[in-house]
């Protein structure tokens, strides 16, 4: 193409070539001489016929990648979309915490230098990545720490070349903001430099990952256990108990050392986080609800070295490693009046929050309970869960009262009186026989409110799935029985969605980010 | 800290922690600094924080970059890979193949799920009988075989036919194994479902997929065209073709929302609340096996395959991950501050820019040796060897401080340190000397050879001794030399040593009269590393540079940031660095 400008005018010869050679010196500049008026010259490519129809080239790049991310209060992970596992699962240890060049955590008596026990609120922060409550959290510590964790995902598992990907990440509900900027800032100072990143949180994925619209999601974590209702891939309602993985490790360290202390041979024995959390994850266990002492012939003891002492160790029957979750997750021990809002046993949480839930989602969520999050790994607990919501659905029924105390005939007299009442009405034959889609029927101002069908959900996918309903492809769902639902995480659901390139509704864009930081917050939520 | 005593780590400038203005979502709130320190420039760096662990860096891991003349830590480089390769086999894995390995060895490079050794293929040992009376020629056999532990491939009952491939003939077994026994997958995941992660993860994505296209919108109907662009096809076609039947229907009817996935070809797998088959499996068989056969943690989190792995019995053996070979940029101004040879083999660099060329070095030792002098710690062989005194508290200690300057110019420098340590341990620092020049570096002969050519910051004592005895490392011997505040200790062609004393603070408080409150005890309470004793200094090097025409090429003729050819510019240089000094007794 360089080349040709000098022949071509020539060719077109009508009127003298006064430049049949461009100087030396513009030679370079050659594509934009091409365009002078003195040679008129059809252009080379057919690309440039039109831009509107042209540069097929254009649509395959779409194919981009996506970095997903997920964060948690103690692991970050990390891989690609498409994939069903994350590249690598990053756990926050004090180790990961040391300088660069301090080998002290490979020295072989090391951990037990390091057995000072922390008290009450500390249990096992040096594990953690952050907590919910940010007022006495180092906010540059938790910085410096995910910035760390991130080069070295980055640099050990994921060793990206220097393509922008589009980032995504999966960060539990109600995340604090200021966690969530620090999240952003350090991804988007990370060198891949992303051009934005879709957040999208655990609830929303965790259903995704199950195959579901709508779901009781029980994500037992490890601060907290948040019971969420997810219905049309929104979080309708959510309540939220502190008997978590934390709790659950503090009783398996209690239990350890009541158990040490019963070996009289030993002094006293002290359980740090990491030991309790290890033995929670290899030896924990969850009986059933109806667990018939019969097998207390198979009790077997197990050995359960200390790390530290080489030589000690302490033995556990089996039985006993069942009974932290027992007292941290379910409560068995506690009667209700001890109970708190804020640390309600996990059942009776996800009870309550399907009572709050209006009568049709309730009916879709009880037969969608999807159990999530580190601990529901714990052998037997999915089923125990289930068990003990389906005891509390059976025994109390939809009842936001529990006692009725001195007006409990009065209240099964009226209850009588209203099963009578539904009963005539269901007998009484209906007045049009024509059954309508409830989408097409007219509202009519007559109807008293309650019998009215749907006047106050006007939402447009309502109306889609009605008419679903009505054509009746939506027959075999499954409703009002207590049923749970595997899900394959929220990793593996915000790889999902990110393989089917679903547009994120929060999405925040790099240069945006910079400039202005997250907008007072609202910018997210 | 790990490192022997006495140590030095600088820290690198972008750090907010070493900045003074820190910015506003990481203030410090857990700090129990006054809130106004925070806006004086006088804050001063506390080794003892734990955010200093991810500040503080040996010198031998910093980096320089000569045209912003800043430190680069890894925080404030970038990383471009310019290689993969496996660690093991040495072989150079292209860049298009990586990802698809994940970031594995597609070789026969693996590594012991238990102990993290490498693996060796090896042939089944056959039968005693055989080797007596070859029947027919036996079917050949191969495992892998761990050297250090009794790992083998055995306990997973898998074996290969040839002793190549191994990583194809590896993955058709775990396909194998995961597609059609579903209990194996069961157990594998630890999940009452029969459903496997991954085989639920791919029937989900299809399961997605077909829903969107469905319930989708009809841009995509020229998806399979034989035309490049759709999306420009369609184009046309609205212009020109109306609309074809299939475009009819679905602009009539206004999409169905996608629905839920209802069996497991979807990916769909439920439970009741009743007792299952897969979860008692799992309980009992915890019941039976001992401690030793539950995974640990680093062994689940070791490969992808292995992260729902709760048995022993169930980790699958690990591909080596790969290795990369990373060019590093200055993160502001692009330029590249370390690159490595391409070829693997190779371990040249074809730049490098270390911060231990570029920057004053710093180091500490004591002034009076104890007699015999402690062995250094890295020949301390057995754990009763001796080691390194601890300090006394309360007793005054004196150290010589040496800078060491590696630049060709005569360099200003000033140090600073605040006069009590911070962190629970206060100990007393005093620098005798804070301001001196350091001489140039250059080439140790130079001087020896001509001895008119005198350093520019040519002091008192000869600098022909100077260089004699930096090259014997033998200091001047006075035995009676008093060290005096003001003066400086010593002088070499290119350092300079000063006195530092320093007393180190008690651990415990003094007892006192009035009983404490629970509060202040745990408060008194000290964490890890408050027994060492770590001064924090801060070094500002000053010095008068020419401008050389030539580093900037002939293009380059920016007079505003550069200044004419041939005129002195002065650069300054600082930075917070941290003297591990030793181990405060109690």
């Amino acid at each position: 193409m360089a080349a040709s400008p000098s022949p071509a005018a020539d060719y077109f010869a009508g009127r003298p070539a006064v430049r049949t050679r461009p100087p030396p010196a513009v030679l370079g500049a050659s594509h934009r001489a091409a365009g002078t008026p003195g040679s008129p010259r059809t252009p080379l490519l057919g690309r440039s016929i039109s831009s509107q129809f042209g540069t097929p080239g254009s649509f395959r790049a779409e194919q981009e990648e996506h970095v997903i991310y997920e964060l948690g209060a103690r692991h970050l992970s990390a891989g690609f979309a498409g994939e069903s596992r994350p590249r690598c699962v990053m756990r926050f240890e004090p180790e990961s915490g040391r300088r660069v060049g301090d080998y002290r955590g490979y020295e072989p008596n090391h951990t037990q230098k390091r057995n000072r026990r922390k008290k009450g609120d500390d249990w096992g922060a040096e594990y953690e990545l952050y907590r919910n409550d940010v007022r006495a959290l180092d906010l540059g510590l938790v910085e410096d720490k995910l910035g760390r964790a991130v080069r070295t995902v980055h640099a050990n598992h994921l060793q990206l070349d220097q393509k922008p990907r589009k980032a995504v990440l999966a960060i539990p509900s109600l995340l604090p903001t200021p966690l969530l900027e620090i999240a952003l800032k350090v991804l988007f100072n990370h060198y891949t430099q992303p051009p934005s990143i879709m957040l999208l949180t655990a609830p929303i994925l965790a259903t995704v990952g199950a195959g579901l619209r709508h779901a009781l999601v029980v994500d037992v974590g490890w601060e907290e256990t948040v019971v969420t209702a997810v219905g049309e891939y929104k979080e309708v309602f959510q309540r939220r108990s502190v008997r978590a993985g934390k709790m659950l490790t503090q009783e398996m360290s209690k239990a350890l050392e009541e158990q040490a202390k019963k070996d009289a041979a030993m002094e006293t024995v002290q359980v740090d986080a990491e030991l309790a959390g290890d033995v929670t994850e290899r030896m924990g266990w969850c009986r059933p609800r109806s667990d018939t002492p019969k097998n207390a012939t198979l009790e077997t003891a197990k050995r359960i070295p200390l790390p530290g002492h080489p030589s000690k160790s302490v033995t556990v029957p089996f039985s006993k490693l069942a009974e932290p979750a027992e007292t941290a997750l379910f409560a068995t021990n506690a009667t209700a009046a001890e109970l708190d809002d804020h640390d309600l046993p996990l059942h009776q949480l996800a009870y309550n929050v399907l009572l709050a839930l209006p009568l049709d989602l309730r009916a879709i969520c009880i037969s969608r309970i999807v159990i999530t999050g580190g601990v529901s790994k714990l052998p037997g607990l999915k089923h125990r869960l289930l068990q003990d919501i389906q005891h509390l659905v059976e025994t109390r029924r939809w009842d936001p009262i529990k006692h009725y105390g001195s007006a409990t005939t009065h209240h099964q007299r009226v209850l009588s009186e209203r099963n009578a009442n539904i009963s005539a009405r269901k007998q009484r034959p209906p007045d049009d026989g024509i059954p309508l889609s409830p989408a097409k029927k007219p509202i009519q101002d007559s109807v008293p409110h309650s019998e009215r069908l749907h006047d106050d959900i006007k939402d447009p996918i309502t109306f889609k799935a009605e008419r679903h309903a009505s054509q009746g492809k939506a027959k075999d769902d499954v409703k009002n029985e207590v049923r749970g639902v595997e899900t394959l995480g929220a990793w593996a659901g915000a790889s999902l969605v990110a393989s089917v390139r679903v547009k994120g509704v929060h999405e925040v864009e790099r240069e945006e980010f910079l400039k202005h930081g997250l907008r007072d917050g609202d910018h997210v939520y | 800290m790990a490192a022997a005593f006495p140590y030095t780590h600088y820290a690198c400038p972008c750090s907010d922690l070493t900045s003074t203005a820190p910015s506003s979502i990481s203030k410090r709130i857990s700090n129990n600094q006054p809130a106004n320190a925070d806006l004086t420039d006088d804050r001063t760096f506390n080794p003892h924080d734990p955010r200093a662990n991810c500040a503080l860096y040996p010198l031998d891991h910093l980096l320089f970059c000569d045209e912003c003349d800043a430190i680069r830590c890894p925080k404030c480089w970038t990383e471009e890979i310019i290689n993969w390769y496996c660690p093991t086999c040495l072989f150079e894995v292209p860049s298009s193949a990586v990802k698809s390995d994940g970031n594995r060895c597609s070789r026969n490079c693996y590594t012991c799920p238990a102990c993290t050794a490498p693996l060796a293929v090896a042939a089944m040992p056959q039968p005693a009988g055989d080797y007596l009376k070859p029947t027919e020629p036996a079917t050949e056999a191969y495992m892998l075989q761990c050297g250090y532990c009794d790992w083998s491939s055995r306990d997973l009952d898998v074996l290969f036919s040839k002793p190549t491939k191994i990583t194809e003939q590896l993955a058709k077994q775990r396909k194998a194994r995961l597609g059609s026994s579903g209990k194996e997958a069961s157990d594998k995941d630890a999940k009452p479902n029969p459903v496997g992660h991954d085989t639920a993860f791919g029937s989900l994505t299809t399961f997605y997929k077909a829903q969107l296209s469905e319930s989708g919108d009809a841009q995509n109907q020229f998806a399979n065209s034989p035309y490049s662009s759709p999306a420009n096809l369609q184009r046309i076609m609205n212009i020109y073709g109306g609309l074809s039947a299939n475009t009819l229907k679905k602009s009539r009817e206004t999409p169905q929302p996608m629905r839920e996935a209802r069996d497991s070809n979807e990916g769909f797998s439920t439970y009741t609340p009743d007792p299952v088959e897969h979860e008692a499996t799992v309980i009992s068989k915890l019941r039976s096996l001992s401690w030793e056969d539950t995974t640990t943690t680093e062994q689940r989190l070791a490969a992808p395959p292995n992260n729902y792995s709760r048995f022993a019995d169930q980790l699958w053996p690990v591909a080596t991950p790969l290795r990369t070979r990373k060019g590093k940029r200055c993160e502001t101004c692009r330029h590249l501050i370390s690159r490595p040879d391409s070829k693997v083999s190779h371990i040249r660099y074809k730049i490098r820019l270390l911060a231990m060329n570029n920057i004053p070095r710093i180091f500490m030792r004591p002034l009076h040796l104890p007699n015999p002098p402690p062995p250094n710690a890295a020949f301390r062989l057995r754990a009763d060897d001796a080691v390194q005194a601890e300090l006394q508290p309360n007793v005054a200690q004196q150290y010589i401080l040496t800078i060491r300057n590696p630049i060709f110019e005569t360099i200003k420098v000033t140090l600073a340190t605040p006069g009590t340590t911070p962190g629970n341990v206060a100990s007393r620092v005093t620098i005798l000397c804070p301001s001196f020049p350091v001489g140039p570096a250059g080439d140790v002969w130079d001087e020896a050879l001509s001895s008119s050519t005198t350093p520019a910051s040519a002091s008192n004592d000869g600098s022909r001794k100077a260089a004699m005895a930096s090259l014997t490392g033998k200091a001047p011997e006075d035995a009676d030399r008093q060290p005096e505040a003001g003066k400086v200790w010593d002088r070499t062609r290119n350092s300079t040593s000063v006195i530092v004393e320093i007393v180190p603070g008690p651990l415990k408080a003094p007892p006192s009269i009035v009983p404490k409150t629970e509060a202040e005890l745990a408060d008194q309470a000290l964490d890890e590393d408050d027994e060492v004793l770590e001064v924090p200094i801060y070094v500002r090097a000053e010095w008068e540079t020419v401008i050389d025409a030539d580093a900037f090429g002939p293009g380059a003729k920016d007079d505003k940031h550069h200044g004419r050819q041939g005129e002195k510019v002065t650069k300054e240089l600082a930075y917070w660095c941290v003297l591990g000094v030793g181990k405060i007794a109690e």
